[in-house]
């Protein structure tokens, strides 16, 4: 079962790479979420036949992998999972929406191409800032963060809790699978009829951990509410972060920069 | 005021009325035992301890912790005087890092933020893992959990100690270091442990338990060196008491085939 022991290994790596140290790790997380929330919010907000406009929105992750130090061919390859549902997005567009829009070497670009492709590019580009956003940000300070902005107590600790649990869970479904594998060993994966006892038997062990964790945490004092931990305050050069992306997004949402760049070379 | 800061009476408990798995416990503790639960396993030593810490509450019988009666209403305070620890790690620690699991009794209990630091600072001074603060649970060895997991509970600055089977799956060093640090703690403890061995030199009482009625409740030096007694029970003497134990180095290779 190697690619549960990957997948192991990858919650492992963010984070790693969440408590790396570089300028943008030492944001405030609640000002890098704030960013991040405009960025997608920006980004999608684009018109879906301006493919140019949504390009120069790729200035935020390139800024970010610079500065942050993160190995952007290793981003890259991880998003791989998701480029297949970003791309489901937008493939059917060109099917539905048949306007040509214009001529290019004699090929005509229909309007459900433009669109089809914008919205991939969107798919990408807010993939990648929620990415970013937590490759550079610790759990516990994004749950800070949430939390300062009244996100409700009970889906934070989710948040929290299945982010502890998840390689504990993946363990747990590793030592069943490898167990299996050892005494069935002409078989490739599991045979369909033992799944249902399999799934069964990681769900009474995920319950079992449940009960045992629940049980530590009421015997130190939880009483439904979560304290969660406190973060220094955001200083001034938090909020002038979050104002120079906010002032860039914007310009590059409503000012046509390619537009104006364009007509200054043609 | 009573000198006994344990006071269990007539405990009994079961999940189905037909199965007992607690039958009439009555023993006190005051603020010098260090108490070995011993017994061979099923015997209801981890439902006792989970009684004590109100986790289990459907029993028969009284418990009273420092003064006070463990009932549904009094669990908030009951449990600030006793600390709890698992015996699988994963359970105890389940916050990102160490330090936050540390610092997660203290916040619960409403300390500002700089006693949360000292509290913090406290239980990782106590016990020597100044070193795993920042670290993350599931990056560290089996040893350095059960250490993190004891000053999660110290951080609660608790009276009564209560384990369950800490020396499970510790190597031998750490074993070593989690005696030593055993020792140096003088709360009230309470320990469930199959490790004799461990019991003999942290312990200066022992209650054995059989069928979940209490066989013997007395000083260790008596207990454990009690082969009949112990034997009737499942268990044996401890390693280090057993003298010549009638096992000998035998190599399963002949002699002409090792090569050196």
């Amino acid at each position: 079962m190697g690619k549960l022991s990957d997948a192991i290994y990858e919650v492992h790596y963010m984070d790693t790479i969440a408590g790396m140290d570089s300028p943008i790790h030492r944001v405030h997380p609640l000002v890098k979420l704030a960013v991040t929330i405009a960025y997608i919010w920006f980004t999608v907000s684009f018109n879906k036949y301006d493919v140019a406009g949504l390009i120069t929105m790729v200035v935020y992750p390139v800024a970010l992998f610079s500065i942050s130090g993160l190995s952007f061919g290793h981003s890259l390859k991880k998003l791989r999972i998701i480029l297949p549902l970003v791309l489901l997005m937008g493939i059917l567009n060109p099917f539905f929406d048949r306007e040509p829009r214009f001529l290019l070497y004699g090929l005509t670009v229909t309007d459900g191409m433009v669109s089809g492709l914008t919205l991939i590019i969107k798919g990408m580009l807010t993939v990648l800032g929620a990415y970013l956003l937590i490759a550079t940000t610790r759990i516990e300070a994004i749950c800070y963060a949430l939390n300062l902005l009244h996100v409700p107590e009970i889906l934070v600790t989710q948040i929290l809790l299945t982010y502890r649990y998840i390689t504990v869970l993946l363990s747990e479904a590793n030592h069943i699978f490898e167990a299996y594998s050892l005494r069935a060993p002409f078989q490739k994966g599991v045979h369909y009829k033992v799944w249902g006892s399999l799934i069964g038997q990681l769900l009474f062990r995920s319950i079992d951990r449940a009960t045992g964790l629940y049980d530590s945490m009421v015997l130190r004092g939880y009483n439904g509410n979560f304290q969660h931990s406190q973060l220094p305050k955001a200083r001034l050069k938090d909020y002038a972060y979050l104002l120079a992306w906010g002032t860039a997004f914007a310009v590059l949402r409503y000012t046509g920069l390619t537009t104006l760049l364009g007509s200054l070379f043609i | 005021m009573s000198h006994h800061h344990i006071i269990c009476k007539n405990i009994s408990f079961s999940y189905d009325k037909n199965a007992e798995i607690l039958h009439d416990i009555s023993f006190t503790a005051g603020h010098d035992d260090a108490i070995g639960l011993i017994g061979a396993n099923g015997v209801g030593k981890s439902t006792l301890m989970r009684i004590l810490v109100g986790l289990e509450l459907e029993f028969t019988g009284e418990v009273t912790i420092g003064e006070i009666k463990l009932t549904k209403k009094t669990l908030p305070r009951v449990r600030e005087k006793i600390g709890y620890v698992f015996q699988d790690s994963d359970n105890q620690l389940f916050m990102p890092t160490v330090y936050e699991d540390i610092a997660f009794a203290p916040r619960n209990y409403g300390l500002d933020p700089q006693q949360v630091e000292e509290r913090v600072q406290h239980a990782l001074d106590l016990i020597g893992i100044d070193y795993l603060r920042n670290k993350q649970p599931y990056k560290m060895s089996g040893g350095e959990k059960k250490l993190a997991a004891i000053s999660t509970i110290l951080a609660m600055t608790p009276d009564v100690i209560l384990m369950d089977e800490p020396t499970i799956a510790l190597d031998p060093k750490n074993r070593r270091r989690l005696i030593n640090i055993l020792n140096s703690l003088d709360h009230i403890k309470i320990i469930a442990s199959h490790d004799l061995d461990m019991v003999l030199e942290t312990c200066n009482r022992v209650i054995l338990m059989s069928d979940g009625k209490i066989i013997a409740d007395g000083l260790t030096r008596d207990i454990l060196t009690d082969k009949a007694l112990l034997e009737a029970n499942g268990l044996e003497l401890p390693f280090c008491l057993q003298g010549d134990t009638g096992v000998s180095f035998r190599p399963s290779v002949p002699h002409d085939h090792i090569h050196l």
